[in-house]
């Protein structure tokens, strides 16, 4: 259960909030009494002061904001006129209120004797046949707690309670702390990438230590033998010296002096390596406790947007109530480790999909009274919240004591679908993950969806958006568990890198089971994409076939283990990179609709990299059948039919309209160009064709096809160097749509595409 | 009516033209943010085409543009190419130019082929769901 101390410090910041705004919208009201909209937002703050102060068991507090609401209430209809009487009163209840909650905040108990002191004073306002006519000397010593003294009057309890209204706490825009968390997140993505070049110049470091060392020793052993010996060479080489030759016993010969200049260096580098080995340890120690600093700067910006879970569960208290009723039913909420911090961010998009949960928790779930009687339930239904963390994943259970998921009847439906034949056997829990696909939200039947919102595919969908998986177990009887896994903080993760033909993408971590090796004799025979996973069989899919359909083998050296609802599925990829920490940006809106990615990295280097969602890999476009991003590939591509004796004008032509994303067929003749028309039925969009060919001339063959009913509506377009009008007029006759003379004019042609709606105008 | 044209009629407006192949393009110079070199700019697998692929802006992935593959113009070269950054919808977009773009002032009423209307341009060209 949500423990006390925690409910109460979210009350208090949120009262906080409404005692400002009811005191500056009755001043504003007092200026424009007419404003409705006004009237309804104060009419709506004090509704909602109530209801949260009643939960908080504030009886005082809720029922003099009830009054207020009361009060609002009969202004916005009119039932009361405004005068200063009634603002006095209402700023009255506000005080009243503002030293309630700075009681609680002190934590004292509410002092019954404010209630009977507010509620006279409306009793007098009112009393006069309902004008507001109190006598002024009335609201001379209103003030009913002198806020400054109470304050001085009380010293002990908690400090952070004494801290609430005497300015401990700064509000800040979400804005901005969103601003900084990116900075920060920026931050780290840099520290990252210093750690590990900082790690790699650690290495080098060590080698030139080490081959320093080596050359220190060789140099040593060198001038040991030469620094002082005599080079009997050197007279043999330069006979013209032995003039000297009583000088040589006090001259060191070049050998000597290099040796020795090469051990002078050889000692000074090795002084330099050991400073810079030195420095470099004392470099590493600070880069590492700046990582520290760094990442206990971030933990506690990001701290500032986590919020309890059990605030979130405050929310629906109040619905919960509200649909109960309306299904004539009794329920209870029980919440277990609302402490539980999360980020706010997915805090909020969280609310849709529980709500949803809820909602059929209510309206299907949780039985009628008499029948949970009858079964030897308690009357009233029980939700449960429970809330644990693990890792940097928090686990969501949202249970209910219904009737659970009645299985046969998902069953008959998937047969229905020709999901399973009817002699199938599926397992339970095969079963109950079908209720996650898009057709379950339009059957009533089977009582999963309370046929309003989102059904359960769109519950699911929405949480893939913050890499959340949901899956479902259920026992008829006794009720139904939902299970989200959601990681805690959604900016910041952990991914693992991999890659596809040498472009590099990642995936969460969190939504990877293991990652093994890979060998297509692994698929299992007569099925092509399935695999055995610790004895059952899984589907898999090559990365390749994520973007086109493809009839190639599937290749690929490892498969991930991605965790979906109710089920495993395994991607097959090229290569395992790695994995690094890192922030995941949502994805730049002009590529919005690429719903296969979470979103983009960028490395500490400057890579980019796409974030892969597994959950719509799998599920959506394999229900779905349509892929809203090759259609985008391969709508638009026309086909057109090049016919032309010279193999370099085919050429030439096809690769200028292959350009343009035109699909080009080529034949060298009239009789070939008819054999591919009418007997392979190509369909084409347009004909370009030449006019002398052998086998079969240009102007036979648009008479051939215009003669023929199924081809005569394509549109054909004469390419020739016969430039006279004579020609011309022969095929245009014909029936040829179009006159082009070699060698052709480029933007010609391109006019003739877009006039027969080939290419954008 | 008239008194509007003919206050329009004195105005010039400043657009910045950049070149995809033969092909000349213009965007309104005050909606374009800065121009950038292209350093490396990486494919987005199962995009369109005319998404030439993303390349990272200040810390934010944003998508480059190749006309060429929604204008009927001959294969460009982007070797030493630039991308014109506009901000559209409160997050930027990156048009790849063949060459350094230039401004020009026109007249606003003299009509001109090839503005790229960008509101228009995102609407119809943006990956929908």
């Amino acid at each position: 259960m949500l423990e006390d101390s925690e409910l109460r410090e979210c009350f208090l910041l949120e009262a906080e909030d409404y005692i400002t705004i009811l005191n500056r919208g009755i001043l504003e009201l007092e200026n424009s009494p007419r404003n409705n909209a006004l009237l309804e937002d104060l009419f709506r703050v004090a509704h909602t002061l109530k209801g949260a102060a009643a939960l908080m068991s504030l009886t005082v507090t809720s029922n003099i904001a009830h009054k207020m609401e009361d009060i609002l209430e009969d202004l916005k209809d009119r039932k009361i006129e405004l005068d200063p009487n009634v603002i006095r009163l209402l700023l009255y209840q506000v005080d009243a209120l503002t030293g309630l909650i700075h009681d609680t905040a002190e934590g004292k108990g509410e002092r019954h004797e404010i209630e009977q002191q507010v509620l006279q004073k409306v009793e007098e306002l009112f009393a006069k046949d309902g004008a507001a006519h109190a006598p002024s000397e009335l609201w001379s010593s209103t003030k009913p707690i002198p806020l400054e003294t109470e304050r001085r009057r009380s010293p002990g309890r908690r400090k952070e309670d004494k801290e609430f209204f005497s300015g401990n706490f700064v509000k800040v825009d979400i804005r901005k702390v969103e601003q900084m968390l990116n900075l920060m997140n920026e931050a780290t993505i840099k520290k990252n990438y210093l750690i590990e070049k900082a790690k790699k110049a650690g290495e080098i470091a060590d080698e030139i230590l080490f081959s320093g060392k080596r050359l220190n020793r060789e140099v040593n052993t060198f001038v040991d033998q030469y620094a002082y010996t005599l080079s009997r060479k050197r007279n043999h080489v330069e006979p013209l010296s032995s003039e000297f030759g009583e000088l040589e016993f006090d001259r060191y010969d070049e050998q000597n002096l290099f040796s020795r200049k090469l051990q002078e260096i050889a000692n000074d580098l090795t002084e330099a390596i050991k400073e810079f080995s030195e420095l470099y340890e004392l470099f590493y120690d600070d880069v590492r406790s700046l990582n520290n600093l760094i990442k206990r700067l971030r933990s506690d910006v990001s701290e500032t947007r986590m919020a309890e879970i059990g605030k979130l569960f405050l929310r629906f208290l109040r619905p919960v109530k509200d649909l109960a009723g309306q299904f004539g039913k009794e329920v209870s909420l029980q919440v277990l480790g609302g402490d539980t911090k999360i980020d706010r961010v997915i805090f909020e998009r969280l609310f849709d999909p529980l709500m949803h949960l809820m909602r059929n928790a209510i309206g299907h779930g949780i039985e009628e009274i008499d029948v949970r009687l009858k079964k030897g339930k308690t009357k009233e239904g029980l939700i449960l919240f429970s809330v644990k963390s693990q890792n940097d994943t928090i686990i969501l259970e949202i249970s209910d004591d219904g009737q659970g998921i009645d299985t046969d009847e998902l069953f008959k439906e998937s047969v229905k679908r020709e999901l399973f034949r009817p002699e199938d056997n599926p397992s339970r829990e095969e079963l109950l993950s079908l209720i996650f696909l898009p057709w379950f939200t339009t059957t009533e039947r089977v009582n999963l969806t309370s046929g309003r919102g989102m059904g359960m595919s769109a519950v699911r969908k929405e949480l893939a958006t913050i890499n959340a998986t949901i899956d479902v177990s259920s026992e008829v009887g006794k009720g139904t568990t939902f299970r989200i896994r959601v990681p805690s903080v959604l900016a910041i993760m952990n991914l693992i890198v991999f890659s596809y033909k040498n472009i590099e993408f990642e995936i969460p971590v969190n939504l990877i089971e293991e990652i093994i090796k890979f060998d297509s004799s692994d698929l299992l025979e007569g099925s092509p994409h399935m695999i055995n996973y610790k004895g059952k069989p899984i589907q898999v899919k090559s990365f390749e076939e994520v973007f086109r359909s493809t009839n190639n083998a599937i290749s690929g050296q490892f498969v991930l283990i991605c965790n979906l609802s109710n089920k495993k599925a395994g991607l097959i990829v090229d290569n395992v990179l790695g994995q690094e920490e890192t922030i995941i940006k949502p994805l730049n809106n002009f590529l919005e609709g690429l719903s296969l990615y979470a979103g983009t990295t960028i490395a500490g280097d400057g890579k980019v990299r796409f974030v892969i969602n597994p959950i719509i890999i799998f599920e959506e476009q394999a229900y779905s059948f349509s892929n809203p991003t090759l259609k985008s590939e391969t709508s638009e591509s026309k086909i057109i039919l090049v016919v032309d004796d010279s193999l370099s004008v085919r050429k030439y032509v096809s690769s200028f309209l292959e350009d343009k994303q035109l699909k080009v067929y080529t034949a060298s003749n009239g009789i070939e160009a008819l054999k591919m028309l009418d007997v392979d039925e190509l369909q084409v969009d347009l004909i370009i064709s030449d006019l002398e060919m052998p086998e079969m001339h240009g102007y036979e063959l648009i008479s051939r096809i215009k003669d023929s009913a199924r081809l005569k509506q394509i549109p054909i377009v004469v390419l020739t160097s016969r430039g006279t009008d004579k020609h011309r007029e022969k095929a245009m006759e014909l029936g040829a749509a179009d006159y082009l003379i070699k060698p052709f004019d480029e933007k010609a042609l391109i006019n003739i595409l877009r006039k027969f709606f080939l290419i954008p105008a | 009516m008239n008194n509007e044209k003919q206050e329009g009629a004195n105005q010039d407006r400043t657009y910045c033209v950049f070149k995809v192949s033969d092909r000349e393009f213009l965007l309104p110079a005050e909606i374009v943010k800065e121009i950038v070199d292209v350093v490396r700019i990486f494919p987005i697998p199962g995009a369109p085409e005319y998404v030439y692929g993303a390349f990272p802006l200040r810390g934010s992935v944003t998508p480059a543009i190749d006309m060429s593959k929604i204008y009927p113009i001959e294969e460009p070269s982007y070797v030493n190419a630039k991308l014109l950054i506009v901000e559209v919808e409160k997050e930027n977009i990156g048009f790849l130019s063949e060459t350094t773009p230039y401004l020009v002032t026109f007249d606003v009423d003299i009509h001109i082929e090839d503005i790229i209307n960008i509101e228009e341009f995102f609407e119809k060209y943006r990956i929908k769901k």
